[in-house]
Parts: structure tokens; sequence; C-alpha cells
């Protein structure tokens, strides 16, 4: 009797893991289909946040701002033909997929940068000032007036001349005189410099307010 | 008899840790960045206003000014949008500021609330797996030398798919204080983010 039940339970698990095994053979087989290098390089992306990666220098400016997959929007190439050898709007869907998730990427690196206070962080936002899509250039916008540095107005200006866009060039000129206010740490600051001058009074004007008849008599009256 | 005990041991320990597992509820959350930028008129003097600017970083040094924290680097702050519970019967929680201060996230429960605007209406679009909701929210920050109350038109808009985002955006214009001194404010708070989180509510 204990003899076969040990048998039952034995052979139920060797099911059991024959069964998972072939579960995970299925969930393996699409990621062995080719890879475009393009989305290797989003995974790479993806895999290394601004964080743990080196910080930029002026050389590497230019990659940061506008890689070669954006200007392939609806673009297809030889290697998404050849992942999935479905119609043509399937490959457009696949780079389209792939430019959306940079840009997010992008925004999302953006609104980091925003947060620093190093000039090189700001040197990348100003950079995607003029990335070629629009929704970085908003974020781009958007994390300058984040970083709140006066430092931007040169180069906000600069592309405010450049921008035929009736629209972004009104808001790069609010961005401009936004940033041209004190900012409310620097009025607090202020304030609190401008404090330690007035203790002073009360401390002098205390003899004052009392009544005469409160005060101690001075040398003169003796 | 003795194997009597003891399956009904088990069987009891099973029931119990069932029982356990079904009382625990957990609640989706839909977490964002936030930013927050405006513009402040301050009654600095009789007949004098003084205009500023603030921004998040603006807010996140109040925020630590008042808790008496210091700010790590890319300290940042997050909305938490409740998205549902694991049990229908259940409601959702208010949606919850926090400050990310490296590992440590810290609800501004005290110091910055979103929430909408009592008995307000909230009409929804939906287009495909894109919900649009509009409403009337409200905006309150406080801390020790910086506080305001405001409200404002708010939009709310949700992605789901393979992975839910979202991103939120309300204009806001209300009244408070800058340093004890009167102050008008107008600004955006503006959220996007596409991380949801389950966090065990009972």
């Amino acid at each position: 009797m204990r003899f076969k039940m040990a048998v039952a339970i034995v052979g139920s698990g060797c099911l059991v893991i024959g069964a998972l095994f072939l579960i995970r053979q299925k969930s393996i087989v699409p990621s062995t289909a080719p890879v475009t290098k393009t989305a290797l390089a989003a995974a790479r992306q993806s895999d290394h946040p601004v964080d743990s990666a080196p910080p930029p220098t002026a050389t590497n400016f230019a990659k940061l701002s506008v890689p070669p997959e954006v200007s392939n929007i609806g673009g297809v190439s030889s290697n998404t033909a050849e992942i999935t050898g479905s119609p043509q709007t399937a490959p457009n869907d696949a780079a389209k997929g792939r430019h959306e998730d940079y840009v997010r990427r992008r925004i999302s690196t953006l609104e980091d940068l925003a947060m620093d206070n190093d000039s090189s962080s700001l040197d990348v936002i100003l950079s995607e000032l003029t990335n070629a899509d629009p929704q970085i250039r908003k974020a781009a916008l958007e994390a300058t007036i984040q970083f709140a540095s006066r430092d931007a107005i040169p180069k906000l200006a600069e592309v405010a001349s450049q921008t035929d866009d009736p629209q972004e060039k009104i808001a790069l000129k609010d961005a401009i005189e936004f940033l041209k206010l004190p900012s409310l740490t620097e009025v607090l600051a202020a304030n609190k410099a401008a404090q330690p001058a007035q203790p002073v009074k009360p401390f002098v004007k205390a003899a004052h307010p009392l009544p005469p008849a409160a005060r101690l008599p001075g040398p003169a009256s003796q | 008899m003795k194997n009597i005990i003891k399956l009904a041991m088990v069987g009891g320990l099973l029931a119990a840790s069932l029982g356990s597992a079904g009382a625990q509820v957990f609640q989706t959350n839909l977490v964002m960045k936030l930013n927050i930028s405006g513009t402040g008129f301050v009654q600095s003097s009789d007949g004098v206003v003084t205009r500023t600017r603030f921004t998040t970083k603006d807010a996140l040094n109040r925020i630590a000014s008042a808790q008496s924290i210091t700010l790590e680097r890319r300290a940042k702050l997050i909305f938490e949008l409740p998205q549902g519970t694991s049990d229908d019967t259940v409601s959702v929680g208010p949606p919850v500021v926090s400050l990310q201060n490296g590992a440590d996230i810290i609800a501004l429960g005290d110091n910055f609330n979103l929430f909408q605007t009592d008995g307000s209406a909230t009409v929804s679009a939906v287009r495909g797996r894109t919900e649009t909701d509009y409403g009337n929210w409200r905006v309150s920050f406080a801390t020790t030398d910086v506080s305001f109350e405001a409200q404002g038109f708010a939009t709310f808009t949700k992605t789901t798919g393979s992975r839910t985002s979202g991103h939120a955006k309300i204009n806001f214009a209300g009244d408070g204080s800058v340093n004890g001194k009167t102050a008008v404010v107008s600004g955006t708070v503006s959220t996007s983010g596409n991380t949801t989180e389950a966090v065990e509510i009972q």
C-alpha cells in the first residue's frame, strides 16, 4: 500500500516537472527570434539608468541627444522585416512602438536630470531643446524650468530665435521670464539674511517703552 | 488516533493560514513622478508686491526644512494614485504625495496633498485603452514658512495595456503665506509615470 502511494507521488512529481519544463520551453521560443540592433541598444539603455552611467562629457552630448532610431519612426529596416515577416503595417507599428519607448525613456531621463544641480545635467537638458521629437522638446523645456537655473536663459533665447513654431516660441519666452524671477528659496534666504539685524532693534528700544517711573534712576538724577 | 490528531492539526493550520490570507487586502497604485511650478505674488509691504517663482526644488527644500531631513541627490516627489483594491467591498484610499529621498519614501500628508475638491464632479472620456478624467482638484501645501491652499482644473489620463501608464495636470490658483506675508499663487502640478505598486491596506 505504502509502496503504491510512493510510486503515485513520484509519478505525479515527474509529470509536474515535465509540464513545467514544457511550459518553460514554450516561453523561451520567442526570445530566440533575431533582435534588431536598435532594440538591443534600447535594452542596453534601459539596463543602465543615468545614475549608473558615467557623467556626460562635452563629447558624448551628441550621442545623448538624438539617436539614429528617431529618424526611423516610420521606416522599415531589413531587420524588423526579418523578425515579423508580416504585412507592411506590422513593421511600421514595431518601429513606432520602439520610438514611443525611446521617447518615454528620454523624458524620464530628462525629469531625473532636472532634479540635479550640476551644469553638465543642465547642458544635456538644453541640448534636447532642439530634438527632432516635439514631445522630447516639450519635456526638455519643462526640465529646464524645473532645473531652475538662470544659466539656461541664453540657450532658451537662442532656441526661441531659431524656432518657427509660434507656440514653442511663446513657451520658450515664458520660460525665460519665469527664470528671471527670484526663486522662492532666494526670497526666503534674502528675508532670513535681512532678519539678523532686526533683533538688535527691540533690544535697543527696550529701554524706551518702559514708563519713566519704571526706569531706574540714572547717575544724573542722583 | 495519533494520525487523526496530526491531520486535525495540519487542517487547522491550513485553515488558519487561508483565513489570514483571505483577510489581506491589497491596493494597486499608479506611481508617478510629480512636478510643481508656479508664481507667487507676495505682499512684501503696503502697496508692494514681490513676484517669486517656485518649482519642485523649492517645494523639496521647504519640506526638507520642515521635516529636518537632508535631501539626497535626485530626491523627488512622487504621487501614488489608487487604482483599485483586491477586495471589491473595500474602497480605495486617498491619493498620496510622497518624498522619495534616496531609498526612503516619506508620505507627505502633513505637507503636501492633492485631492479632488469636495462634492465636485468628474467626467470621463474613454477611447480604446485610454481613459481621461476631467475634474477639479485641490492642492494643499504647508511648511514652516510657506503654505497655500489652491484648486483648479485637473486632467488625468490613464492608458492600460501591458503596462499601465498615466499622466495628470492640475492648473491651480489660490492663496496662502510666504514667511508670514500674504501671498497669491498660481501654477501647475504635473505628474507622469508607468510604475504600478501593490500595497497591503488591511
